[in-house]
């Protein structure tokens, strides 16, 4: 069997060992709930385990406190996104309630386009959303912005450069 | 929660592209988008051909749209788009709660060397998590199915089928192909050409890997130009890896169980048997020392591993610890 992956285990574990207690602390004093920490922390160490390190973590805090601070972002993030879904549902005249399953599908899709549009003036997000999702045309687009055809072709070209440099860095 | 390949990048191997290009790629799909003139399109298909990056870019944009319209399917585009511009609001809490973990000082110092790779896997074309397996039929007709932890990239066009495997361990089921493209599987160990077969491959980390032949036969080949393919027939697996190393044997028993769903272990030490059951759950599990030389023998769902940890200890003298939801560690009863 793979002995890396055993080494890998062992590396988690002494993490685990030497930084867990710290971990919970530090969640603790900034979420100000244990339980919330408490699992913050199984889920911090949970994508530890699964990133596969190979190798002694040179600053094991650090990465620890940056994966929670992820989490914690993507947490908030969904929460809202899920709080506006169903708003949205609720406003919509002939809503089919989806299963459990499917919302948690559709949340997380949208959390990352969400996330592809972060920073984007929320001009541009209006325009790419009318374009790339509701499928108008860039004269509708613009009768309800008050623009031009071409200031929304040139802003669309814009936006999907910005969503290029969301995905490829 | 893990994150869905949505948004993944096409082909990341390929490099960063001139950000003048992409401005180019991004103004001739706006551009064309709506005005599709035959003059316009010529130009765009000139411009097009200019320059493999020009084809890269396009290409990217096209997968990019591609995976918005994928993400937003599902919700239906008129509850997606309306969702969508809600943002802002969550933009602000988030960058609330930014601040917030900004004061307790979010060091991104140096990381492991590990984290390179991971995101590489991350970003594969087809991928399971740990404990999912997954099938699925390729164009051609090739079956594939993926165990878990496993990471594919595919490599399909005009001349060649290729398969790239990243992480894990995978099935295929060959399919002869009309058009006549050759087919291969890349691996770190080396590239593998079936014969009208069904195999499974797996990495078996630190540079190892392990073909498993059911049907027909497969050629195996190093990394180097001038390596000699060598032959794995049916009813025998063969571990091989970039070094050079080969070594063919009979087909061990159990091999293909996990397409049913099992595992199957015959004398197997307990701690090699809680690392392929690892696979399949997630969080830590191992055993003591004292526990890893016990053998394991029978027939295990993979669905229930809780399950197969209860049974271990009614067929061993262990006694199954659980610390957390995440750590579970076998030692002797």
């Amino acid at each position: 069997m793979p002995s890396s992956s055993f080494a890998s285990r062992a590396e988690v574990q002494s993490v685990y060992q030497a930084h867990h207690q710290w971990l919970r602390g530090v969640l603790q004093r900034k979420l100000g709930n244990a339980c919330d920490a408490a699992d913050l922390a199984h889920d911090t160490f949970e994508r530890l385990i699964r990133a596969n390190v190979r190798e002694p973590l040179l600053e094991p805090r650090a990465y620890l406190r940056t994966i929670a601070t992820r989490l914690l972002i993507g947490r908030a993030r969904r929460a809202a996104l899920e709080a506006a879904y169903a708003e949205t549902l609720a406003l919509q005249p002939s809503a089919v309630e989806p299963s459990v399953e499917a919302r948690a599908l559709i949340i997380e899709a949208l959390t990352q386009i969400c996330e592809l549009l972060d920073t984007l003036p929320m001009t541009s997000r209006r325009i790419f959303l009318m374009a790339q999702i509701d499928g108008l045309s860039y004269a509708e687009i613009g009768e309800r912005l008050g623009l031009t055809p071409n200031a929304v072709q040139k802003s669309l070209a814009r936006a999907l450069v910005h969503c290029y440099a969301a995905v490829y860095g | 929660m893990d994150h869905l390949p949505l948004l993944r990048p096409h082909a990341p191997e390929a490099g960063a592209i001139d950000p003048k290009v992409i401005r180019q790629a991004a103004d001739w799909w706006a551009r064309l988008r709506e005005d599709a003139s035959a003059a316009e399109r010529d130009r765009f298909e000139h411009w097009r051909r200019a320059d493999p990056a020009h084809e890269l870019a396009w290409q990217r944009f096209s997968a990019l749209t591609r995976d918005v319209a994928a993400g937003v399917a599902q919700a239906g585009p008129s509850v997606a788009s309306r969702t969508l511009l809600q943002a802002p609001l969550i933009r602000s809490r988030r960058t609330a709660i930014r601040a917030m973990v900004a004061a307790v000082g979010v060091g991104l110092g140096a990381w492991a060397v590990g984290e390179r790779d991971a995101v590489r896997r991350l970003s594969a074309d087809l991928r399971t998590g740990t404990g999912e397996r997954r099938s699925l039929t390729l164009p051609d007709g090739t079956r594939v199915e993926l165990n878990a932890g496993s990471a594919l990239d595919l490599r399909y066009t005009a001349e060649r089928r290729e398969l790239v495997l990243l992480q894990g361990e995978i099935g295929i089921v060959t399919a002869r192909d009309t058009l006549g493209r050759p087919f291969t599987l890349r691996t770190r160990g080396g590239v593998l050409t079936p014969v009208g077969t069904h195999f499974l491959v797996r990495d078996l980390e630190a540079g190892r890997m392990r073909v498993a032949v059911l049907e027909g036969a497969v050629d195996v080949r190093g990394l180097a130009p001038d390596d000699a393919p060598r032959r794995v027939q049916a009813g025998e697996q063969a571990e091989f890896s970039a070094n050079g190393a080969f070594q063919s044997g009979p087909l061990a028993p159990g091999a293909s169980a996990w397409l049913q769903g099992m595992l199957i272990a015959d004398e197997m030490p307990l701690s090699d048997f809680l690392d392929e059951l690892g696979r399949y759950r997630p969080g830590l599990l191992n055993c003591t020392a004292e526990a890893a030389g016990l053998r394991v023998v029978g027939a295990f769902p993979l669905s229930d591993t809780d399950r197969v940890l209860a049974m271990l200890q009614e067929i061993l003298p262990v006694r199954v610890r659980r610390y957390t939801r995440y750590w579970v560690t076998v030692g002797l009863a």
